[in-house]
């Protein structure tokens, strides 16, 4: 395996300098072990279910020999005439035993066909995943092992008009099947908020124009709908075999030449590197288990995303670590373990000054640990029900030099998904999170977001205290394609018009110690429809409500959204959407701003936000 | 669309027929032929027998990518996905890192990319150096005149280095684009001991393309975040000097560009978009190095522009008009209680705003010639963000400190005329046999920036600023010019030899701020059209008294008045 990998890296510099063959197959099916390259078909994005999870679906009995269903093919072609030689894989790269299905026969031919089949089931239910996702219809969720949202997921939440941008991953059918691959999003919003002066002077217009919009979202807090587009470029590589694959994500909350000013935390870097691990012994288990840098979402409202409002209902791990998830089939129903332990890589120094460049390190937040464990089971591929238990803690004398208590915070929760078909997708979740001196938790566990324990105190504890309290927390989403649902039994194709319906909410109630912040009941929801009237166009609205006090109607802030979105096919993977929003927002409604961001009770919002957001998703 | 087909055909239709009408008018008024002394007249030059003509062969080349001569792309800036850095390669030796997408349907993943790095040492001299000092000093970061980017004195002379990586996946109607940059690397700051972080430019692009199949017209829209570049003085790239003429447009928008072909090799293309950002530096935010010093008094910041182009052959002339503005009251001051004015007026919203005109002639085997002026007006540019660059300054800081003066707010004029000529004696000489490249061959490069800048702000009189660049407190209605001449000779298929020679005049009439600089350079590469090059450069500079080196707040850190007068420089490029 080392000396594979080696290979791996070999080849993977090799396609970076342009070679026009950037895959190279061993194929198991032949038998070869050859020295010769191998004229592979290039890099081919073979559709599978939303990566890294492949879907380990039993092997049906008829032998199928056809691959993976085609995808939009992803090919690394010569960039330049005088590209480099397509690159090789050495005899060393030998083939490994086909043994992904237990059959009691040893004879080679029905290896391959029980592999040939199990490939075929895995392309099928990776077929009708993509077309799911493609479409936005519901009903279909191949995420056959994992819990948590992928890593590799998209770190936003459902795109306008329902779209929700799911990556494929390149399937590798043997360990000699090394594949290179590449995928990304881009998010891209010219968001425009308008407002106006007061008192103008002569060379100053009465009208007002921010971008960024003044609005009362708040991305770390409870008040956020996601509304208001933000800037978001991902790109993720892999490189790996059916056993084993390494994984890295580049990502931004910025693009440098849209810039006013360099703003160093807007510019993420690396933010996930990992591998992942399928060791071929143990199936009919489909166990993965990552192990490096990487997020983990627990209770993502959507079925292929984080959901409308990119907030997760159980809780995100984030962190370096490593977590294992496991897949037993039996029968009807399909058993899924996870666990994983997480940690961090640094800690901000004592003495840091707390500044823009270093996102206002807080060096009283000590090291942090998260470990954790998840059950579920799910029903004839349709239904899913799991349970979390999550506990983060930290003994961080260096953040506790004197006397202070050490931080601890648990998440216990139950979610549950059901893709109805035709009836669409209905998610449910339910999670209590208590923390106790929390002050110190790092960002290694965000609750809705809010990083850590800090975040939890800005948002709903109260500041003053030392982080301890209880926030119970029931989201909700249901999506339905009409198109789907009046069609049935004829299956509905997503190249014809469609409406898609969408309804989403998440309560809170908070406990604190701290006057003020304890009994706060909070309420957010809202309802969106699509309607796909061509190929290229689409009309949406969404309406969205956030009540941060149900007993405090100022603290209440309504938006509506109308919109335009356009597309090149109605299987597109791009739009670009005009979208106009208002914002209803009451007196006691704070706006984040300022430098550190602080809440401020004082600016006035901008009511109205128009804006222009380009998004490709691959 | 087929309207102004048919009325191009009409036209062409009655043009005809009035030049037969002329002739036949012009041929029943002629006298009868004279032939008296016809002996003794040379033969008429149309009775002589005519030299035989080698028809060029028709050249039409598929899918030549970013060949010279055969840019195909819809679109009147440079690509966002060409060399986002000014190359220090000669004249003529043009990174082309973009080739055009074969027209597919099939989705591929492109990648290419640009290198440019070395070691560079400016060699001054120190006037009492004491026993244990050398007289001659060396500067990593070479104090040169016109080493500092944006402004105006700035030759491109001394190699800076950039990396560029462009990813591209998508179709022939929809692709999605993003560039990675940096204009510095983490090892070579590190043995620096200096971190910067803006150095890691990382995303700098990301953008969609789309390009309908309307045919006969060519449309392309972009949305998203890219760079256009307006006036560009090279075929595919910034120029010798590494600066568009008329604009540079960042930020966050779209873009949309058509082409409407006529008869008779006459083309119209339009272009318009409408950009704006992503952040703002907030009130509250202290500038320093980690933010690239930024402003919290620069509001939100638009840009609409608009571009006709109109081609007969190869000969374009295209009009420019941009205008930049900002409305941002969180820029305002803070009314301070204790003073009796409402201090958020005292702040006014700032414009800009731009008219320009440039000509590209892409000649053929009479080479590449580019000419281009505009005129810049600025309103309370203070308060207006990088948006919009000219000459690569953007904000109102810029503007003051490098042509109106810090007393001006950001109100001023900016006349700019240039040119280039590129021409490539091997093409000229062989034709009408075609040349790509592959065999000895002389470039000659000739380029040139004339600006005026007008303001109506000046210091006050008998105030002496004690301030770094105190000069600029100063500066107003001034003319500036830069020229220099180039040529490439490639002796061999591995060996090039450059030479260049520039003169550079920040105040035309004040001989002691100009300078000359003297530039050899040794290029070694793999093959006549190699996409690499190994430079070694010697630059020696003839200074007067008063030549000054800028600040650019990158890689130019230090402001002098006593320049480095050599420097060398040893340094790889690649692209692909």
């Amino acid at each position: 395996m080392k000396r594979q990998l080696f290979t791996a890296s070999g080849l993977f510099l090799l396609v970076l300098g342009g070679t026009a063959q950037a895959q190279s197959t061993n194929n198991s099916s032949t038998g070869s072990s050859s020295a010769a390259p191998q004229p592979a078909p290039t890099t081919t994005a073979t559709a599978g279910a939303p990566a890294p999870s492949a879907n380990p679906a039993p092997a049906p009995s008829t032998p199928v020999t056809a691959p993976a269903p085609a995808a939009p093919p992803a090919t690394l072609p010569a960039a330049a005439p005088a590209a480099p030689a397509p690159a090789t894989v050495p005899a060393s790269t030998t083939v490994a035993p086909a043994a992904t299905v237990p059959t009691a026969s040893t004879d080679a031919a029905a290896d391959a066909n029980a592999k040939a089949a199990q490939d075929a089931a895995i392309a099928d239910d990776a077929k009708q995943a993509k077309a799911a996702k493609k479409k936005g219809a519901r009903g279909t969720q191949s995420n056959a092992s994992a819990i948590s949202l992928a890593p590799s997921a998209p770190q936003v939440s459902t795109l306008p008009g329902s779209v929700m941008p799911g990556f494929e991953q390149a399937e590798s059918i043997s360990a000699g099947d090394w594949k290179f691959d590449v995928h990304g999003l881009f998010v891209l919003p010219l968001a425009i908020g308008i407002n106006k002066r007061d008192d103008p002077n002569a060379d100053q217009k009465k009208m007002t124009l921010h971008s960024p919009p003044v609005t009362p979202e708040d991305r770390e807090g409870f008040n956020w709908t996601g509304v208001t587009p933000q800037p978001w470029v991902q790109m993720n590589f892999s490189y790996g075999n059916r056993d084993v694959t390494a994984n890295v994500i580049l990502s931004a909350r910025t693009v440098t030449n849209a810039n006013s000013y360099f703003n160093p935390p807007d510019y993420q870097g690396i933010t996930d590197a990992f591998l992942t691990y399928r060791p071929p012994l143990a199936r009919p288990i489909n166990l993965t288990i990552d192990v490096g840098a990487f997020t983990n979402r627990y209770g993502h409202m959507g079925e292929y995303d984080s959901g409308r409002y990119g907030q997760s209902i159980i809780a995100r791990l984030s962190g370096v670590g490593t977590n294992v998830r496991a897949a037993i089939p039996a029968g009807d129903v399909q058993w899924l373990f996870e666990t994983g332990v997480m940690g961090q890589i640094g800690k901000a120094p004592l003495g840091v000054e707390p500044a823009g460049w270093n996102n206002f390190a807080d060096s009283n937040v000590g090291s942090t640990y998260a470990v954790h464990g998840h059950v579920g089971a799910r029903f004839a591929k349709k239904a899913e029900l799991v349970g979390h238990a999550i506990y983060a803690f930290e003994q961080d004398d260096r953040a506790n030099p004197t006397d202070q208590p050490d931080g601890s915070m648990s998440i216990l929760g139950v979610d549950g998904h059901v893709s109805a078909g035709y009836l669409g997708h209905f998610y449910l979740g339910l999670a209590h999170t208590s923390a106790t001196n929390a002050r110190s938790i790092s960002p290694v566990v965000r609750i809705l977001e809010a990083p850590g324990g800090p975040g939890l105190m800005r948002s709903y504890f109260g500041p003053n205290g030392n982080g301890n309290g209880t926030l119970t927390t029931l989201g909700a989403q249901y999506d339905l394609s009409l198109g789907n649902l009046l069609s049935h039994p004829i299956a509905h194709n997503a190249d014809s018009p469609d409406v898609v319906l969408a309804l989403f909410g998440i309560y809170t109630k908070v406990g604190s110690d701290q006057v003020g912040y304890n009994d706060v009941k909070k309420l957010k929801y809202g309802a969106e429809a699509t309607y796909s009237i061509a190929s290229w166009f689409a009309a949406s609205g969404r309406y969205d409500r956030v009540l941060a006090n149900t007993n405090d109607t100022h603290q209440t802030y309504a938006v509506i959204s109308p919109r335009l979105i356009f597309h090149s096919d109605w299987n597109s993977q791009d739009q670009v959407v005009l979208q106009y929003s208002h914002y209803m927002v009451g007196s006691g409604v704070p706006v984040i701003t300022g430098y550190p961001p602080a809440p401020d009770l004082y600016t006035v919002p901008d009511a109205d936000v128009v804006s222009l957001t380009a998004a490709i998703w691959w | 669309m087929r309207l102004c087909f048919r009325l191009s055909h009409q036209l062409s239709v009655y043009g005809a027929i009035a030049c037969c009408a002329l002739a036949a008018s012009r041929a029943n008024a002629a006298p009868p032929p004279d032939t008296t002394g016809e002996e003794f007249r040379d033969t008429p030059v149309e009775a002589l027998p005519k030299p035989k003509v080698i028809a060029p062969t028709e050249d039409e080349r598929k899918e030549p990518g970013y060949m010279p001569g055969y840019r195909r792309e819809a679109q009147i800036s440079l690509p966002a996905t060409s060399l986002q850095f000014s190359t220090v390669l000669p004249t003529g030796i043009t990174p082309q890192s973009t080739a055009v997408s074969p027209s597919s349907h099939e989705f591929k993943m492109q990648f290419s990319g640009y290198l440019q790095g070395g070691l560079r040492a400016g060699i001054g001299h120190r006037d009492n150096a004491n026993s244990q000092q050398h007289s001659m000093t060396l500067h990593a970061d070479p104090v040169v005149a016109g080493a500092s980017y944006g402004w105006f004195d700035h030759t491109n002379i001394v190699p800076g280095p950039w990396a560029q990586l462009n990813f591209k996946y998508g179709n022939d109607v929809v692709s999605a684009n993003a560039v990675i940059g940096a204009w510095g690397t983490t090892e070579a700051m590190n043995a620096g001991g200096n971190f910067m972080p803006n150095v890691q430019q990382w995303f700098t692009d990301a953008y969609l393309s789309y390009t309908p199949k309307v045919a006969p017209v060519n449309l392309t829209v972009k949305a998203g975040v890219y760079r256009e570049r307006y006036g560009s003085m090279g075929q595919y790239t910034d120029g010798v000097y590494g600066v568009p003429t008329i604009a540079v447009i960042n930020g966050v928008g779209s873009t949309t560009t058509i082409e409407l072909p006529f008869e008779g090799d006459f083309t119209v293309r339009a272009e318009a978009g409408l950009k704006g950002t992503f952040n703002r530096a907030m009130p509250g935010l202290v500038p320093e190095g980690s933010n690239e010093n930024a402003r919290p008094i620069e509001g939100s910041t638009y840009a609409a522009h608009g571009h006709l182009g109109f081609g007969y052959k190869d000969i374009w002339p295209t009009f420019h008009i941009i205008h930049a503005f900002s409305q941002d009251d969180r820029s305002d001051n803070y009314d301070d209680t204790s003073t009796p004015t409402y201090d958020p007026q005292t702040r006014k919203d700032g414009t800009l705003d731009v008219v320009g005109v440039d000509v590209k002639v892409v000649g053929g085997r009479f080479g590449h010639f580019v000419a281009s002026t505009e005129h810049v007006s600025g309103k309370n540019m203070t308060s207006m963000s990088n948006l919009v660059q000219i000459l690569y300054s953007g904000t109102g800081r810029d503007f003051n400190e490098r042509y109106w003066g810090y007393y001006s707010n950001g109100t001023g004029t900016l006349s700019i005329a240039a040119l280039q000529y590129t021409l490539s004696l091997g093409t000229l000489l062989r034709y009408p046999e075609e040349f790509w490249g592959d065999a000895p061959d002389l470039i000659v490069s000739v380029f040139g920036i004339y600006a005026h800048s007008t303001s109506a702000a000046a210091r006050p009189p008998g105030m002496i600023p004690a301030l770094r660049n105190a000069d600029n407190y100063g500066l107003g209605n001034r003319d500036m010019l830069k020229a220099g001449v180039e040529t490439v000779y490639s002796v061999a298929s591995w060996l090039a030899i450059g030479d260049r020679l520039d003169w550079v005049a920040p105040a035309l009439g004040d001989s002691t701020k100009s300078y000359e600089v003297l530039t050899q350079k040794l290029i070694i590469r793999s093959d006549w059209t190699a996409r690499e090059a190994l430079v070694l450069q010697y630059s020696g500079w003839i200074l007067g008294d008063n030549v000054k080196v800028n600040g650019d707040n990158r890689l130019m850190n230090y402001t002098s008045a006593k320049p480095d007068q050599h420097m060398l420089a040893i340094y790889g490029t690649m692209w692909w």
